[in-house]
């Protein structure tokens, strides 16, 4: 039997090595982690195409706003500005990756993933159309006639229909969905709409219909890094060698025990139903994606046979070793901590972030004018931004020079919610006021309905030398 | 048995690396990368300021990222194919 593995890996190495990559067919698979996934599937992908379509306030409540510079995320609107904001946010994204996967494993791959979630979908799509495995694998041999391309064209429909409700969705996360429907559906969808649409439905469609476990395998980072957050204690998807091996065939009324096998009866459904096409029985591998099917698999055919479950299973190196479980480590602490951190950091940015901007522009026409009665002349351009939810009036004033005289079209300015008005502000001063030739002063924004809003931008008020 | 093994597999392994995997390595981090540069780039300039400056005032705003994204997209892909290239061992160049 050990000879018979033996030659599975070698065959397996020499495939690996000389032939190009065998398709594969992953057999349909039933139990509770193919259940969670599709539960998954449900709630992300139903979150994806649906969210795009809800409004409040008038609003879509996520919409990445590139024509108009705004990313609209629930009730908050974020500016170029706030870039450090989504840095945060992206890095708390990267930290909680770490976090579960020192805590259990490749959840992310198997689970939420959008290339797993995405192929689920696909290979579903591929099932009802094409059959179960055995059925896709005859297909796949048979000689193209009317019925082949009958059923390859019908998944294909189907494929394509759905890559391109995908592009047409994510399209609407930056350009307002219903805006784009009507575009879509009178056929004046500007080109850049068009070409974006077309590219993430054929990415789509390459990536969860050809490219599938490639993509994990070559394409991702996070799969060649994952390791490093792995630890004795995390919990992943193993093969109990002890219970399992010698593996071989048996009867179901067989003592295996007597004839010294192990549990395992060597008929490679986990290999069958893997996703990336590895056996899990040769230990960890980096192109376990984690996504349980092995262990549904297993679990069912233990059950036929009458055996225990478990002999693939979710567990750590350590209690397979005979070692206990321990959740709470360093490692976790650490990750806990540092996440701790940034969403402090990162609520605390979002709440105290004032939703104003000044930008002082000086002319650049001339450093400065003298007027008639000898006084210093200094012209700015304002631009005020109203980045709250609601309208505003402000009212601007300048500090750091005695008795500097501002004056400008409008004492107070309106500025509706989102807007930028610009304006044009002359500020005069007693030469002999002036400390040098170059004197910082502060504009300051200041909302007239709300006392705490308000913001300061430094400039620079050029002179004559006077001293 | 097992060392032999291992030694093949070396070999082997720096011969054949699949072609989706040399494909997917030069445009796949490149697009990452592009990406990356775009959301940077027009964080800090405004497409509008640059078209208009630029002599080109009727390209909207979404086409400006677009032109933006694939200029800087086929930059990273020149400079990851090169790479890919550069790294190919000399005793092959010498073959």
């Amino acid at each position: 039997m050990a000879t018979n593995s033996k030659a599975i890996t070698d065959e397996s190495v020499e495939e690996s090595l000389y032939a190009k990559r065998e398709k594969i067919y992953p057999r349909e698979v039933h139990g509770i982690f193919a259940t969670l996934r599709w539960l998954a599937v449900a709630v992300l992908l139903g979150g994806y195409y649906l969210i795009a379509w809800i409004n409040w306030d008038g609003r879509q409540i996520i919409l990445f706003d590139l024509p108009e510079r705004k990313f609209h995320i629930l009730l908050w609107t974020f500016w170029p500005q706030d870039f450090f904001l989504l840095a945060i946010m992206l890095i708390m994204a990267a930290l909680s990756l770490f976090f579960f996967t020192a805590l259990a494993g490749r959840l992310w791959c198997g689970y939420a993933c959008p290339q797993t979630v995405w192929t689920e979908v696909f290979m579903w799509i591929e099932h009802k159309i094409e059959g179960d495995r055995p059925r896709q694998m005859k297909l796949d041999k048979a000689a193209w006639d009317a019925r082949k391309i009958r059923i390859k064209a019908t998944k294909h429909l189907l494929w394509f229909l759905f890559a391109l409700w995908t592009g047409f969705t994510f399209v609407g996360y930056f350009t307002p969905i219903r805006e784009l429907t009507h575009s879509v559906l009178t056929l004046s969808t500007g080109p850049w709409e068009t070409f974006w649409i077309f590219f993430y439905g054929f990415a789509t469609w390459g990536n969860a219909g050809f490219m599938r476990e490639q993509v994990c395998i070559y394409m991702c980072p996070y799969a060649r890094f994952q390791s490093a957050m792995f630890d004795k204690d995390t919990m992943v998807v193993s093969y109990d060698e002890a219970r399992g091996e010698p593996r071989g065939a048996r009867k179901r009324s067989d003592n295996y025990a007597e004839k010294g096998l192990g549990a395992c009866i060597d008929c490679n459904i986990c290999v069958q139903v893997c996703p990336t096409g590895i056996d899990i029985r040769d230990g960890q591998q980096y192109q376990c994606i984690g996504c349980a099917a092995c262990i549904d698999a297993c679990d069912d055919v233990m059950d036929k046979m009458g055996y225990e479950k478990g002999l693939v299973r979710y567990t750590t190196e350590n209690i397979l070793d005979g070692g206990k479980r321990r959740v709470l480590r360093p490692r976790i602490f650490v990750y806990a901590a540092f996440l701790l951190v940034l969403v402090t950091s990162l609520l605390i940015g979002i709440t105290t972030r004032v939703p104003l901007e000044l930008d002082v522009i000086r002319d650049r026409n001339a450093l400065y004018n003298e007027t008639y009665d000898g006084k210093i002349e200094n012209v700015y351009t304002l631009k005020l931004v109203n980045k709250d939810r609601f309208d505003h009036q402000f009212i601007i004033t300048v500090t750091g020079i005695d008795n500097v005289v501002m004056k400008a079209d409008k004492e107070v300015i309106p500025v509706a919610s989102g807007e930028v008005v610009t304006m044009a502000v002359k500020l005069t001063a007693d030469p002999y006021s002036l400390p040098g030739r170059s004197v910082p002063i502060d504009f300051i924004m200041q909302a007239v309905d709300d006392e705490t809003l308000h913001t300061i931008e430094d400039a620079k008020f050029l002179g004559p030398f006077t001293k | 048995m097992n060392d032999v093994e291992e030694n093949m597999e070396d070999e082997k392994g720096k011969e054949e690396i699949p072609c989706v995997q040399r494909v997917s390595a030069v445009l796949w981090p490149s697009f990452i990368a592009a990406g990356i540069a775009n959301s940077l780039f027009f964080t800090f300039f405004e497409p509008q300021a640059l078209l208009y400056a630029g002599g080109y005032p009727e390209i909207s705003n979404t086409g400006a990222y677009s032109i933006g994204f694939f200029l800087f997209w086929s930059l990273t892909i020149l400079s990851s194919a090169m790479t890919s290239y550069f790294v190919k061992p000399c005793d092959e160049v010498n073959k």
